[in-house]
């Protein structure tokens, strides 16, 4: 066990600073994006304005000093006052308020690759070269090849304008869950929340307003996902083992879920969780198509705006969240796969 | 020969096949833009008394946006702004990307781990976010830009592959041999290992012009690319973005499949390439 919280201690270790450098790179466009106080008095303010502006709000300051300050501000989640609305706001507050939208969109986005994409896989390599492999593959290409926000545009179109089978995603509390009550929910994560809550109105109304917006984002690791599914497959299918399953009489569906995909898993779920990096990159792109209230729109907008300070502080977040996902994935690992748990590969 | 070898492998791939005749479709279009496009693809060109949007006619094949602008001449146009963007961000990639990648993986020790950390801190960033925030530090929206921009997130994967080739070729033999027939350090890289490394970095560059005219085409609806006036696919989607619910729905398509198709002829390209150049590569 003690090889187990090694490797364990060691990944978090590893982790750390590249978290601080990967926040010294953010802060480093805070360098090269337009300065917040033309954002903050507009384009015609004078500069004796602007000068004490920036004296005020230490943006004078030398970079280590402020670099020192973000990664402070950072471990408190506040990233700072938001100097461009400088109504005493933190940038932490508007990334914590839009956070878990985008974190319940990417979540619907990932399964629904994984389940597809391992499905579609798993297919492909039993059945090599036949009609739904084919199928599955160039799916997957189309997929991949279609610009999401496009896919958005085109997803809507069918699905809520002319087959009028799903809402125009609308992504608030007061079209997810009317009847709450008036303290309305206690978290943003709508989705998990009305879960938690067993109003099963509620999630059926969230998972109608989700679909289109995940379905568009899944497009994006279900190419990878599917891939490797089929490769893998492929070859823990030609392995001995397999052939020991069927030599004593398995059926062939269990000698597929039960032996083949469970040791496909680790390099699938690596790719995965590698994937997570593109998924949010694209998060950007589908919630500004969807209107949906989530970072990556909150990113997009500050982009347009030359808010400064929230670009900074999204794109770290997104870039953290990258990094901790990937962490987790590599921890998951020990827990699966008994060879790493005694400490022997690494 | 490898390359003859190779060249039967493709010869035979349906896809390859594909994929380069979409990719020679949208080089056709970049290359008889002028003489294609019925009008001129950067002004209003809408008589008194049409209004815009007006939907395709004999004048205009496929139609006007809201601005009066000729869609058909504007796509092809935005072929010209497609192609040169993914070209120019991969010449990108690969003249910074080759050279460090070949020196972390041919000298190794300090410079390698310094060069690998590198990468590691960049690949932490989604490469679209990443792209984005650069764009935006760029300022003034042009397709240089988004050639930056695009071109930038793509120098890790560069690295990380050339090195990895280098490594490889490194200890093999016919290295050590041409060491000790006297030959410099630096022209046995640059003459013969690197040469050898040319199959996996053509793969990786085809798929990345797709990749990278993606990116681009995200950035530009945006509003990070260049103005509204210039021919961009990108571009052409924000602007048909609010005729969504009107019944001028067909101003959202000719641009998304343009992308699209594009996006899908250098993919098809890469993945034919990558299977005829790695004989472990089945399909």
């Amino acid at each position: 066990m003690s090889g187990a919280f090694g490797y364990v201690g060691r990944r978090v270790l590893v982790a750390v600073p590249l978290l601080l450098v990967v926040s010294l790179v953010s802060f480093a466009l805070t360098e090269l994006l337009p300065d917040p106080s033309i954002a903050r008095l507009g384009q015609h303010a004078t500069r004796e304005n602007v000068a004490a502006f920036r004296a005020r709000k230490g943006l004078d300051d030398p970079f280590l000093a402020r670099w020192g300050r973000f990664v402070r501000d950072a471990t408190t989640l506040e990233f700072g006052e938001d100097l461009v609305r400088d109504d005493g706001t933190t940038v932490g507050a508007g990334i914590r308020s839009r956070f878990p939208a985008t974190f319940e969109l990417a979540l619907a986005a990932m399964l629904l690759a994984v389940v597809l994409g391992l499905v579609a896989g798993a297919l492909g390599a039993v059945f090599p070269r036949r009609l739904a492999d084919a199928v599955a593959q160039v799916f997957a290409l189309v997929g991949a090849s279609v610009p999401v926000f496009w896919l958005g545009f085109m997803a809507s179109l069918l699905f809520a304008v002319k087959l009028e089978w799903l809402p125009h995603p609308d992504w608030s509390l007061r079209v997810i869950a009317p009847d709450a009550g008036p303290g309305g929910y206690a978290t943003r994560f709508l989705f998990l929340e009305s879960i938690a809550r067993l109003d099963l109105g509620a999630v059926g109304r969230a998972l109608a307003h989700l679909a289109l917006p995940a379905m568009v984002l899944s497009t994006i690791p279900l190419a990878v996902v599917t891939r490797m599914t089929r490769a893998t497959m492929l070859e823990e299918l030609g392995r001995d083992y397999v052939r020991t399953a069927r030599a004593k009489g398995a059926p062939e569906t269990r000698v597929v879920t039960r032996h083949a995909l469970r040791n496909a898993l680790i390099p699938i779920v690596t790719v995965t969780g590698l994937q997570t990096g593109a998924l949010l990159g694209g998060a950007v792109l589908t919630e500004t198509v969807f209107a949906w209230p989530g970072l990556g729109r909150y990113v997009a907008e500050a982009v347009r705006s030359g808010n400064g300070p929230v670009v900074v502080a999204g794109v770290f977040t997104f870039a953290a969240t990258f990094v901790v996902v990937n962490l987790l994935v590599d921890i998951a690992y020990v827990l699966v796969d008994p060879r790493l748990r005694r400490g022997g590969a690494t | 020969m490898r390359g003859a070898r190779a060249w039967r492998r493709l010869r035979r791939d349906p896809l390859f096949w594909i994929g380069g005749t979409l990719v020679f479709a949208v080089v056709l279009m970049a290359a008889l833009a002028a003489p294609l496009s019925s009008h001129a693809p950067d002004r209003r060109v809408t008589l008194e008394g049409e209004r815009a949007p007006v939907a395709p006619n004999d004048r205009y094949p496929l139609g006007t946006d809201e601005n009066g602008y000729d869609v058909w001449s504007r796509l092809l146009f935005g072929a010209r702004a497609s192609l040169f963007t993914g070209l120019c961000a991969v010449a990108l990639a690969l003249g910074v990307g080759v050279p460090l990648g070949a020196v972390a993986g041919w000298r190794g020790g300090f410079a390698d781990g310094l060069l690998m950390r590198a990468t590691d801190v960049m690949l932490a960033f989604p490469s679209i976010l990443l792209a984005i925030a650069i764009a935006a530090a760029a300022g003034q929206g042009s397709v240089w830009t988004l050639v930056l921009a695009v071109g930038v997130v793509q120098v890790p994967l560069f690295m990380r592959q050339v090195r990895a080739s280098v490594m490889t070729a490194r200890h093999e033999d016919w290295v050590t041999a041409c060491r000790a027939t006297g030959l410099s350090a630096s022209r046995t890289l640059l003459r013969h290992v690197l040469p050898n490394c040319l199959a996996p970095i053509l793969v990786l560059a085809t798929l990345g012009v797709g990749s990278a005219i993606l990116s681009a085409a995200g950035l530009s609806w945006l509003g990070l690319g260049p103005p509204a006036t210039e021919p961009e696919w990108g571009r052409m989607l924000e602007e048909g973005a609010k005729y969504m619910r009107e019944k001028e729905q067909w101003i959202l398509v000719p641009p998304g499949l343009a992308i699209a198709a594009t996006v899908l002829g250098f993919n098809l390209l890469g993945d034919a390439l990558r299977a005829a150049l790695d004989p472990r590569v089945t399909r």
